[in-house]
């Protein structure tokens, strides 16, 4: 059995079918992050794995990555320091920039220079290679990255220069990220090298067990095997939450369903992103840590807003509701472990949205004492304990919605046309609540919602991206792009056949950046048909209006490449209904007398008046009065908001 | 009002300002917004009371407010539904010329609700030199095209008179239009967003929550102010030149005090306005104040009206911070603005000790290089240095401080759309002054004209007058900027405009920052 494994902060989740009916677990993560997936792999037989980690994000966030060496061009050796040159806020002095993962004495300049035509200036002679290759090996490097000016347009020097280093992990720009702008080209190739052995090692551990090898889930939304992504380990650092976005793409494909917006929201943080026509947004302007990694990723926002979220009071009087987070120890007040702070967790617990324990029952809550803190907020706050309850829900879909606006901006997209689609521990219970909040009338479940990243990560299909940038004239660049998407086909091919894949079951889709000369941003236009004409439609829906006789420059070529892999859906539940009773919940009119029944009890077609509270192993959704859910294949709780 | 409908009301007013930006920045044209983030927008309620704003830089802090009055005194009863006001005279709500503000009203039923705003820097706004920054100008229409309030969209049609004047005056027409009408679409996405909570929360709620979230950050502020000590300051310090031609002392003098009823500063002492491009209007001393008060109090609280109650500026009409028309502006923006901070600051360097910062670099390092003819550019930037050292931690080194945050542009983006090339670009060694904390490294930027001709303006300052340390650290070491023609290279003054031929390189060395507290000896 293939199994979906997704390593999070507090909870490693499994996902496998065996035929329709779905295995699925739930393991505290470990600190070796490997010892909780080799023990869920053998707890749930599984014979292969697909794997979606954040192992690498945290290991830059860390600064645990390897000791690197960084080479570029001389005269630009500080270009990793000096960054974007704008600092990251403009009115706190205690925030600083953090430091780049390589020192200063380990940036090296090599001394050579290709021009924006793409031809040297200055070639590297051998000793000067010599001269630099003995100087990061005098380091004690263990691991390179090699970045130099317009390398993508003239890659010789920086094949040269590594050549030197066949006995050490290296990581070079024009290999990793063929574009202009050298200080995200640069801040990429870099992260990629410092995060390389480690994922190496994490790799092999796993790998031990599993002896054909697996399937990595990479940050655009696709899939590779463990062997391409030790030499790109870069495609991963972003691939947290990317499994749950490729399971809503899965989704998306119902008519009705076509334009989503995914909310994942878990302990710490919810996670926000798009889907225009059933395809993820990307962007290439994803930051970690405050450094550009400028593949395409899954465009999302993040908010620190989460079940564990503390409730504080400002200096001016305010309630605030996150950033910081109670985590796993001691976690919210219910929990019992000493925590005596307020948060959203223990505001659903005494409000009756969440019932008396998590995990299935495992982790019990102790709704006494969350009560308390409650009271003691309310206090503070002089307003009354059920005052207080709604506060802080109110103010954390505040922050949510604040956030989902934004997404919703960046994209041009309208909120009434979009469903949200919750997942996570804590989405399903806020998720009515914020989609009546920005407009959006209706609000899907999926299957699975406490595991549906792991689920994502099972169902992706395999995939990667190639991109060049070519800087030049549209209408002179007809050759130019036939020869780079030729190439990136031959090396599309090549990259499947040595993963055992079957290059003709292959989708390529190739798209041109375009803008006109004297622009700063492009436009990816879908290669095909009257580029000039398809670019300036493209325009005019973006900017309002279009102008005929500027030039139209090409910028980068890009192809993506994706392999599809069956996707399976689990069977209708064939257990019995079983009502599990009442409960009171407080809404926003008060407290009301809620049915709680199990998630599986409900049949298709059945449409069920909220207020009801439906429950299931690791989530629970809240369906408050006005909205009305009812069931659709394959297995979708869809909720009428109302108002 | 509870605290949790202040805290609401909060996240939907900064989600407005926010979103127009990020519309304005989705939709410009201009490198200059989209990559260099030159722009601000913000609402304002019927009196023109600042609601919120969302500002890449601080100079817009608190320079925005100054145009919705002056379009409230210029346009009394004569708005319409769909109109939007353009303007850049700094004499009447802007603050240079290159900075174009348009405001729109907002109706609700036919009653005037707020205002949405927004700012942008233009890449060229016309005038003498390409770019728009001359460094010799002395007189404001030198500096380029003066837009007094007037309406660019009449009930939502665009006026030709003001869409010619760009067509005729700047350098590239298409792109400023493009910028112009990003700037159009952001303001109606704000008067749009707020007539929507208008009508949800009905127009007497609005306003009590316009109310409540002033009187929120100004108790924000004040809780910060109150365990500052009380008493009064001063400390002057000095521009070393308006032209080109001659060095001068120009001297910015401040009296801050520290009250019951918040800061007082006054720039009293001040010197009397120039004949040169370093006047500034009072909309930019205004910001320059409120940015130091806002790092030394409450870096969090709301940008809206009420965190500047308790700050009072005092300026004399005619004296250099506060200008008359038609004295030249364009460095009061950019360079005046940053000496202003570094007045202000050194007032409070006593009795703030723990956490006013040593000197940073005191200048935005304006380089602009053009050429008109066959083949016109225009490229404008502005180049960072050190930044001064704090009494807890080292200051950073090649990076934007104070008043400005924008962006580089990236070496291989300048090379593809410019006939330049950038020699290096790398940190000065150990030009941040030393200290218990050092000071930040300035930047050494070299870029070689490849066309047959151009013509270069340079505006900086701190060339001979260091940034200074404080309580004991180094001072930075000054910038230099250099000519390289022929092989031979020369000295150029802090602000010059300079014809180059082929093959030239300018050599912009920028300041490191001042260094805090003596230096540890081993």
């Amino acid at each position: 059995m293939d199994v979906g494994v997704d390593v999070g902060g507090t909870f490693t989740d499994f996902v496998g079918f065996r035929g329709r009916s779905v295995v699925s677990l739930k393991l505290p993560s470990t600190r070796d992050p490997a010892e909780a997936v080799n023990a869920g792999m053998r707890e749930v037989g599984a014979t292969g794995m697909s794997h979606g980690t954040t192992v690498a994000t945290n290991a830059i966030l860390e600064r645990k990555g390897a000791r690197i060496a960084f080479i570029t061009t001389a005269g630009f050796e500080d270009l990793l320091t000096i960054a974007r040159q704008n600092r990251p806020s403009l009115y706190d002095f205690r925030v600083t920039r953090p430091s780049p993962p390589v020192p200063r004495e380990r940036c090296f300049g090599l001394h050579e220079r290709v021009d924006a035509r793409g031809r040297p200036l200055l070639r590297p002679t051998p000793r000067e290679i010599q001269r630099v290759v003995r100087a990061v090996r005098d380091s004690g490097a263990e691991s390179v990255a090699v970045s130099l000016l317009f390398s993508f347009l003239r890659p010789q020097h920086e094949r040269a220069i590594s050549r030197a280093f066949r006995d050490l992990p290296i990581s070079v720009s024009h290999e990793v990220l063929a574009e202009f702008r050298e200080y995200e080209r640069s801040s990429t190739t870099v992260l990629d090298a410092y995060v390389k052995p480690l994922v190496t090692r994490y790799l092999a551990a796993l790998d031990a067990s599993l002896r054909h090898g697996f399937l990595v889930m990479r940050s655009s939304g696709s899939v590779t095997t463990d062997r391409a992504v030790v030499r790109r380990p870069i495609d991963m650092v972003l691939s947290g939450p990317a499994g749950g976005v490729a399971a809503a793409a899965s989704i998306a494909r119902a008519p009705g369903l076509r334009h989503l917006m995914t909310f994942d929201m878990g302990g710490t943080s919810a996670d926000f992103s798009v889907l225009e026509d059933g395809q993820p947004a990307w962007t290439t302007e994803a930051v970690i840590d405050s450094f550009p990694l400028a593949l395409p990723v899954v465009d999302i926002e993040s908010v620190g807003a989460g079940g564990g979220s503390l409730a504080v009071i400002d200096p001016g009087g305010a309630l605030r509701v996150g950033p910081e987070s109670a985590g796993a120890d001691p976690g919210p007040v219910a929990y019992g472990k000493g925590g005596d702070r307020v948060t959203v967790t223990d505001a659903d617990l005494v409000g009756g949205a969440l019932g008396p324990g998590l995990l299935g029952g495992g982790l019990p809550l102790r709704k006494e004492l969350a009560a308390k803190a409650i009271e003691r907020l309310a206090a503070h706050l002089r307003i009354s304990a059920d005052e207080a309850v709604l506060g802080v829900q109110r103010v954390v879909r505040a922050s949510m919605a604040k956030a989902m606006r934004l997404v919703l901006a960046r994209r041009g997209v309208d909120p009434t046309e979009q469903a949200l689609l919750a997942f996570g521990g804590a989405g399903p219970m806020h998720a009515v609540a914020l989609a009546r909040e920005i407009g959006m009338r209706t609000v899907v479940v999926p299957f699975l919602p406490g595991a549906f990243s792991a689920y994502g990560v099972l169902i992706s299909p395999v995939g990667r991206e190639y991109s060049r940038s070519v800087v030049r004239p549209l209408d002179r660049a007809g050759p130019a792009i036939a020869r780079a998407i030729a190439e990136f086909k031959e090396r599309a091919r090549s990259d499947l056949e040595s993963q055992e894949f079957d290059p003709r079951r292959a989708l390529m889709d190739a798209t041109v950046d375009l803008r006109f000369r004297g622009q700063s941003y492009e436009l990816s236009i879908p290669l095909r048909g009257d580029l000039a004409a398809s670019f300036r439609r493209a325009h005019r829906v973006r900017y309002g209006y279009v102008s005929r006789h500027e030039p139209i420059e090409l910028v980068t070529v890009r192809l993506a490449v994706r392999v599809p892999r069956p996707v399976r859906t689990p069977a209708r539940p064939t257990r019995p209904s079983h009502s599990s009773g009442h409960r009171r919940v407080l809404f926003e009119d008060g407290w009301l007398d809620a049915e709680v029944v199990h998630r599986d009890s409900l049949g298709i077609a059945a449409e069920v008046d909220g207020p009801v509270i439906l429950e299931e192993d690791h989530a629970t959704t809240v369906v408050p009065p006005d909205a009305r859910v009812s069931i659709r294949p394959p297995g979708l709780l869809v909720i009428e908001v109302g108002t | 009002m509870n605290p949790i409908e202040l805290e609401v009301a909060r996240m939907a007013f900064a989600f407005i300002a926010e979103e127009m930006g990020t519309a304005l920045r989705r939709t410009a044209y201009s490198p200059n917004i989209k990559e260099r983030m030159d722009a601000s927008c913000g609402l304002f309620d019927e009196d023109g009371r600042m609601l919120v704003q969302a500002e890449h830089i601080p100079v817009h802090l608190g320079s925005m407010p100054t145009a919705v009055e002056s379009v409230l005194r210029e346009f009394p009863g004569t708005l319409r539904e769909g109109d939007q006001v353009i303007l850049n005279d700094p004499y009447r709500g802007g603050t240079h010329l290159p900075d174009v503000t348009l405001v729109r009203p907002v109706f609700v039923r036919g009653r005037i609700l707020g205002f949405a705003a927004n700012r942008a820097h233009h890449a060229d706004i016309g005038g003498i030199a390409p770019g728009s920054m001359p460094a010799d100008a002395t007189r404001l229409e030198e500096e380029g095209i003066i837009l007094e309030p007037q309406k660019f969209l009449d009930r939502g049609r665009e006026r030709r008179e003001v869409l010619d004047r760009f067509r005729r005056e700047t350098l590239n027409p298409p792109e400023r239009l493009g910028d112009l009408r990003a700037q159009v679409a952001a303001n109606e996405l704000g008067a749009r967003r707020l007539a929507e909570l208008a009508s949800r929360h009905g127009v007497t709620r609005l306003r009590a929550d316009s109310d409540a979230l002033l009187d929120y950050a100004e108790r924000r502020v004040r809780a910060a102010i109150q365990p500052l000590p009380r008493g009064t300051w001063t400390a002057e310090d000095f521009l070393e030149s308006a032209h080109s031609d001659r060095d001068s002392r120009i001297r910015i003098r401040a009296e801050v005090s520290i009250g019951g009823s918040g800061f007082t500063i006054n720039f009293a002492g001040t010197d009397r306005q120039v004949d040169g491009n370093v006047n500034a209007p009072l909309a930019v001393t205004l910001s320059a104040s409120y940015y130091v008060v806002r790092c030394l109090t409450d870096p969090e609280a709301p940008r809206n009206a009420g965190a500047y109650r308790p700050v009072r500026v005092l300026a004399e009409e005619g004296s250099l911070v506060r200008a008359r028309s038609p004295a030249a502006v364009a460095a009061g923006n950019v360079e005046t603005s940053q000496r202003i901070v570094d007045v202000i600051f050194r007032a409070l360097a006593e009795p703030l000790a723990d956490r006013v910062p040593a000197q940073s670099q005191g200048t935005m390092n304006n380089l602009t290089i053009g050429a008109s003819g066959r083949k016109p550019f225009s490229y404008y930037e502005t180049i960072a240095g050190g930044e001064g050292a704090l009494p807890f931690r080292d200051g950073m080194s090649g990076v934007h401080t104070h008043m400005t945050n924008t962006r580089n542009t990236p070496v291989e983006a300048l090379e593809l759309a410019y006939p330049l090339r950038v020699e290096e670009y790398r940190l000065i060694p150990s030009s941040g002054g030393g200290g218990l904390h050092p000071g930040g490294d300035g930047v050494r930027r070299s870029v070689r004209l490849l066309a047959s001709r151009g013509t270069a303006s340079i505006l900086t300052e701190r060339r001979v007058l260091p940034p200074s340390g404080l309580h004991g650290g180094a001072d930075g070491q000054p910038g230099r900027n250099f000519l390289v023609h022929d092989g031979k290279r020369r000295r150029l003054p802090s602000k010059v405009t300079v014809p180059l031929s082929k093959g030239d390189v300018l050599i912009l060395e920028t300041p490191g920052g001042g260094g805090w507290g003596p230096k540890r000896t081993a």
